[in-house]
């Protein structure tokens, strides 16, 4: 059933700029940092003389957090805003499809298009090393971690933003949250282990990515699950 | 087993202490055209979202086709299709994509699309944003899509809100054919009799949250029928030789009021005051419409 409701979500957005944003995000790190090496060049490969791609990498991960953090937000919004326009609500919810269904293939739909964009960003931050001279052997699992596992571990926002767009008319509410949580994630690296804006930077006392990515994902699920009992139980406008 | 396509027991929606809908005993039959009939603000919209599983009720229950809905609520909705209150479309998709928006939910084939646009005569403009559309074409579209999935309980609440005389003429034809032609059962709720009086069957008023009548469209027009007053010099010797011949008659200022007669039972009347030596002065008939019967039910709803 939830592939129905994925099938009519994919058309549903073919006309919204949602694909449009999902390669702006990676493209607009990637443009940026092309443009921090292009014209600071022989400053940086100085600095990451021992390890130029790690050099590279890590600076494409720390400008796609925020990046990743306000993108779910807006694709989140513009999800939910499909329905709340014309108050659909009534209508898809009194067809034949469970309200689980439902609001696990908005969730699922924001996996696949930040996923998209993460790939994106793998491909586009590989392409600018190389462009830069820094060879073709790239550390393919360094970039794989920077790519995905930032992503993983922003699942508790990718929730939370679902649930708020999909439960609350105004979306000036969760996008002013997401906002907020951008900026937040700008300051939390230097925040306890606990603060999940720094999950991730994948920056954490163990020095293992997999744990800032494990919390994300534990958190992420708890608050899927939270926002959908609610959900399924509230009324419908 | 209940042979009712829509029956409530009891069906009672309170929010922030304001009871909205008030212990409603609904019943629907097959192949009934319902008209659900009530004031603006009367809990029709309410009571149809419950239908619906769209609110939850305060208490009571709902079943549709003999089920309980909220145990077997996907089940019991494949055989629904739903309006409720004005349309609900995707502006940016065409008219064609948003019928293929809802195809795809219901699994349904595609070739219903062109069968539901012909239906509603909405073929034309398929091709069009939906944004772009008049609010006639915005109900047509919405009356396809209920349809897409060839419901066998139709559930429209105000189908012909805000459309002109020829919409709703066009409106009510298409509701009278999908009972007639395809056997259907629907309801149409309204807060207008008139819109609903030529294709209702049966009829339930709802006022206050409170469902204040409910039986055929015969038997309120039976309600509704006019009477007859008597204007006579000795009103009470008049109203006991009437009660001498069986014959009921409300006393009301120098006036006599029976139920609506045949002419001849009329006649018997007259010649009976003629016997008694009672001069008669007037005869008149006060009709009240339907729709006056209605107001007058919805105005005083709780005395009745
Ligand atoms: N969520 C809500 N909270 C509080 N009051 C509500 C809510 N929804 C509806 N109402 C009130 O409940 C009453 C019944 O509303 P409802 O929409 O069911 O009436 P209706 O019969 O459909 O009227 P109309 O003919 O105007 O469509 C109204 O007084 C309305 O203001
Ligand atoms: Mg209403």
């Amino acid at each position: 059933m939830i592939a129905r409701v994925m099938a009519a979500e994919w058309l549903k957005i073919r006309k919204k700029p949602i694909w449009f944003l999902a390669v702006i995000g990676p493209a607009g790190v990637v443009g940026l940092q092309a443009a921090n090496f292009g014209l600071r060049y022989d400053y940086l490969v100085k600095q990451y003389e021992d390890d130029l791609w790690g050099g590279l990498i890590g600076n494409v991960h720390y400008l796609a957090v925020p990046a990743l953090l306000l993108g779910l937000a807006l694709v989140a919004s513009m999800l939910a805003s499909l329905e709340h326009q014309t108050n659909a609500w009534k209508q898809t919810l009194a067809l034949p499809v469970t309200r689980f269904a439902v609001f696990t293939a908005k969730f699922a739909i924001l996996l696949v298009v930040l996923a998209v964009s993460c790939t994106l960003l793998a491909v586009g931050t590989a392409a600018l090393g190389a462009g830069l001279g820094f060879g073709y052997a790239f550390p393919a699992g360094e970039l794989l971690t920077a790519s995905y596992l930032p992503f993983v571990a922003a699942m508790p926002f990718m929730a939370l933003q679902i649930w708020m767009s999909v439960t609350l008319s105004n979306q000036a509410v969760p996008l002013t949250v997401g906002i907020a949580g951008t900026i937040l994630s700008l300051y939390s690296v230097r925040m306890s282990d606990w603060f999940p804006w720094k999950w991730p930077y994948l920056i954490n006392e163990w020095n293992d990515p997999l744990v800032s990515a494990g919390a994300g994902l534990a958190a992420g699920f708890l608050l899927y699950a939270a926002g959908l009992v609610h959900f399924a139980r509230r009324d419908v406008k | 087993m209940s042979a009712w396509i829509i029956e409530t027991d009891r069906l009672t929606k309170t929010v922030g202490g304001k009871t909205l809908v008030d212990g409603l005993n609904l019943t629907i039959g097959k192949g009934e055209v319902y008209g659900f009939l009530g004031p603006n603000g009367a809990g029709k919209t309410t009571t149809i979202r419950m239908l619906l599983g769209l609110i939850r009720p305060t208490r009571g229950k709902v079943r549709l086709f003999g089920q309980d809905l909220q145990r077997n609520r996907t089940a019991v909705l494949r055989k629904v299709g739903s309006l409720v209150e004005y349309p609900s479309y995707y502006g940016h998709l065409t008219g064609y994509e948003n019928l293929e928006a809802v195809r795809r939910l219901l699994d349904a084939p595609k070739s219903r699309i062109d069968e539901v646009l012909g239906v509603v005569r909405l073929t034309k403009g398929a091709g069009r944003p939906v944004k772009a559309y008049s609010l006639g074409m915005k109900q047509r579209l919405g009356i396809a899509t209920v349809l897409l999935g060839k419901p066998e309980l139709l559930i429209l609440d105000e189908p012909t809100n805000g459309l002109d005389p020829a919409g709703i003429l066009e409106i009510r034809e298409l509701i009278k054919s999908m009972a007639r032609d395809h056997g259907m059962t629907i309801l149409v709720s309204s807060h207008l009799l008139s819109e609903v009086d030529q294709m209702a069957t049966r009829v339930g008023i709802i006022h206050k949250g409170k469902m204040i009548f409910q039986d055929s469209i015969q038997a309120l027009r039976d309600r509704s029928r006019g009477r007859i007053s008597l204007t006579v010099d000795r009103t009470e010797e008049a109203w006991k030789a009437l009660l001498g011949s069986g014959i009921r008659a409300e006393a009301a200022d120098g006036r006599l009021l029976v139920e609506s007669l045949s002419d001849e039972k009329v006649a018997a009347i007259v010649r009976l005051l003629v016997r008694h030596d009672i001069a008669v002065y007037r005869i008149q008939e006060e009709k009240r419409s339907l729709e006056e019967h209605f107001l007058a039910l919805t105005d005083g709803g709780d005395s009745l």
